[in-house]
């Protein structure tokens, strides 16, 4: 649309002006990239979600207004290129995120965790549902006045998530010690079964190799043994 | 006998000494296996999901042959001993099943008394001999179960059990169940009680797919809630910051050194202390067996 000529009243000035729909201005590009947050934070990357610094002080050149807001846009990697800052805040074809303010206590940790919400379910607008997919993924900031953005940052670097893996367990080889422990044993417990078998062999069949006892004084096919009765009879002929 | 007398009886003193070490390391060893088995750490349900308890049954071997060991080793000590030979001989021929006539011990210190007695003798040191090998038996294959079963205690044995039945509410069947509920309350009191999360810590859960995870959503419970440091109401301090992973709010060292310590350190008991009385038991056999065959008949 043409801007109407210069009047010289400027509140008549004004007046015309607002009775045209002028397009809004194209957003101001802040050189600022989100980060993921550097706190040691076990988990900083999850499988569906991300912890990002949150962008303090990236906004204050800008005056940025109580009622303005600052979104999240976050989308895929390849779909970065197509993406353009909607002008108005019904036509979000990207699912966008009020940041959670969130104050961590212990160390002032200022972070803003992403795709947090699992009460939020893929198609409602305005929250973040957790993340299906490992990514990569980026986000960027915007900062939404009711005429439209007025402000964004750079795409951040990509982020992969966490992918789950199934874990691969493999029995380990035995140590050095049950090797040890396993021969020997093996070794003394034949040494003393031999030690066992041969004296019992040895008297079986010493016992059943032996002949018959024919009758007294066939005393030479014998052990050398002494029984009582050939003793008694001296006795009893010595008494 | 036909040796030196002097020999004989420095021989017999050797041979009650080292039964005297049998019994009491008989007694030690039983002692040892009652403290394995009564489970002091109630880790029981974890080994016995992995069907990995076998280390319980060798204890459970241990602890009677070491009873066994400590009789047999008082047989033996009597057996060589000679003190008092009526008894003696009454004891021998309770033990051998030998008929005695009771004539026998009336009569003085003759030849053939000395023969049927070191017949009597002979044939107790044999059912000695044959006892102690069937006990020597039992513990080798105790000391071989104890060793080959503490190789398994790996970390990747516990972290496979813990993901596939901690929390898993979808067994296939009873025995399943009953399983997967001995893991989860046993990890869940584990977690609690010693401040740990996980085996290696709180990333087994991220890393590795689970049946926690199937159950609960991960950006809820990135892990359990029992990793998180905890108030004295038993809840966590910050869920948020214990979800966050920020130090201070959820216990990041793994368990796995409270599981295995004391599991490998009784193994490693009942194995190797095994081991040391079966070589020990050993030579005593072999001289046993020596002086057995000695007595002449």
């Amino acid at each position: 649309m043409s801007p109407s000529p210069p009047r010289r009243a400027a509140g008549d000035l004004v007046v015309l002006l607002s009775l045209f729909s002028l397009p809004a201005p194209a957003p101001e590009r802040i050189s600022y990239a989100p980060q993921l947050s550097s706190a040691t934070l076990a988990g900083r990357l999850t499988q569906p979600t991300f912890t990002l610094e949150q962008p303090r002080g990236q906004f204050s050149h800008l005056n940025v207004a109580d009622f303005d807001t600052i979104w999240l846009v976050l989308a895929h990697s390849h779909a970065t290129q197509s993406f353009t800052a909607p002008q108005r805040v019904e036509d979000t074809p990207v699912p966008a995120n009020l940041p959670q303010r969130g104050y961590y206590p212990g160390n002032e940790l200022r972070v803003l965790r992403v795709a947090n919400d699992t009460r939020c379910s893929p198609m409602t607008r305005g929250c973040h549902h957790p993340l299906p997919g490992p990514g990569p993924y980026r986000v960027k900031f915007l900062v939404v006045r009711d005429r439209g953005p007025m402000a964004e940052t750079e795409w951040s670097s990509e982020t992969h998530l966490q992918q789950a893996e199934a874990l691969q367990a493999a029995p380990g080889p035995h140590s050095a010690g049950t090797v040890v422990i396993v021969a020997i044993l093996s070794v003394l417990l034949a040494v003393v079964l031999t030690t066992l078998l041969t004296p019992l062999i040895y008297t079986c069949y010493d016992t059943c190799g032996s002949t018959s006892i024919s009758g007294p004084g066939e005393l030479a096919c014998m052990r050398r043994y002494n029984t009582h009765h050939m003793f008694s009879p001296s006795a009893e002929g010595g008494s | 006998m036909a040796k030196d007398d002097s020999t004989v009886r420095c021989f017999q003193g050797l041979l009650i000494f080292e039964n005297v070490i049998i019994g009491m390391c008989g007694i030690a060893l039983t002692a040892e296996c009652i403290f394995f088995v009564s489970n002091q750490h109630s880790l029981y349900p974890l080994l016995e999901a992995t069907d990995n308890d076998d280390i319980y049954g060798a204890a459970w071997i241990g602890m009677f042959v070491g009873i066994c060991f400590f009789c047999l080793s008082v047989l033996g000590i009597a057996g060589i001993m000679k003190s008092n030979r009526k008894l003696l001989l009454v004891i021998f021929a309770s033990l051998t099943g030998v008929c005695m006539d009771p004539t026998d011990t009336a009569r003085s210190y003759t030849g053939q008394r000395r023969d049927s007695e070191n017949l009597i003798i002979r044939l107790f040191l044999l059912r000695y001999f044959l006892l102690m090998f069937i006990v020597y038996g039992f513990e080798v294959a105790s000391c071989i179960t104890a060793a080959t079963q503490r190789d398994f205690f790996t970390p990747n044995l516990f972290l496979k059990q813990m993901l596939e039945r901690y929390q898993n509410n979808t067994p296939p069947n009873n025995d399943d169940q009953w399983k997967n509920n001995g893991v989860t309350k046993t990890w869940d009191r584990l977690m609690l009680q010693d401040n740990c999360c996980g085996v290696n810590g709180p990333s087994d859960w991220q890393k590795y797919t689970s049946a926690f995870r199937t159950e609960n959503n991960d950006a809820d419970y990135p892990w359990p809630r029992q990793c998180c440091v905890m108030n004295n109401l038993k809840e966590p301090l910050n869920l948020e910051a214990c979800k966050l992973g920020v130090p201070g709010y959820y216990h990041n060292q793994g368990c796995y050194e409270l599981i295995s310590g004391p599991m490998n350190r009784h193994a490693w008991g009942v194995a190797w202390f095994g081991f040391a009385i079966l070589c020990w038991t050993f030579w005593v056999l072999l001289g046993t067996m020596f002086y057995w065959s000695r007595i002449e008949y």
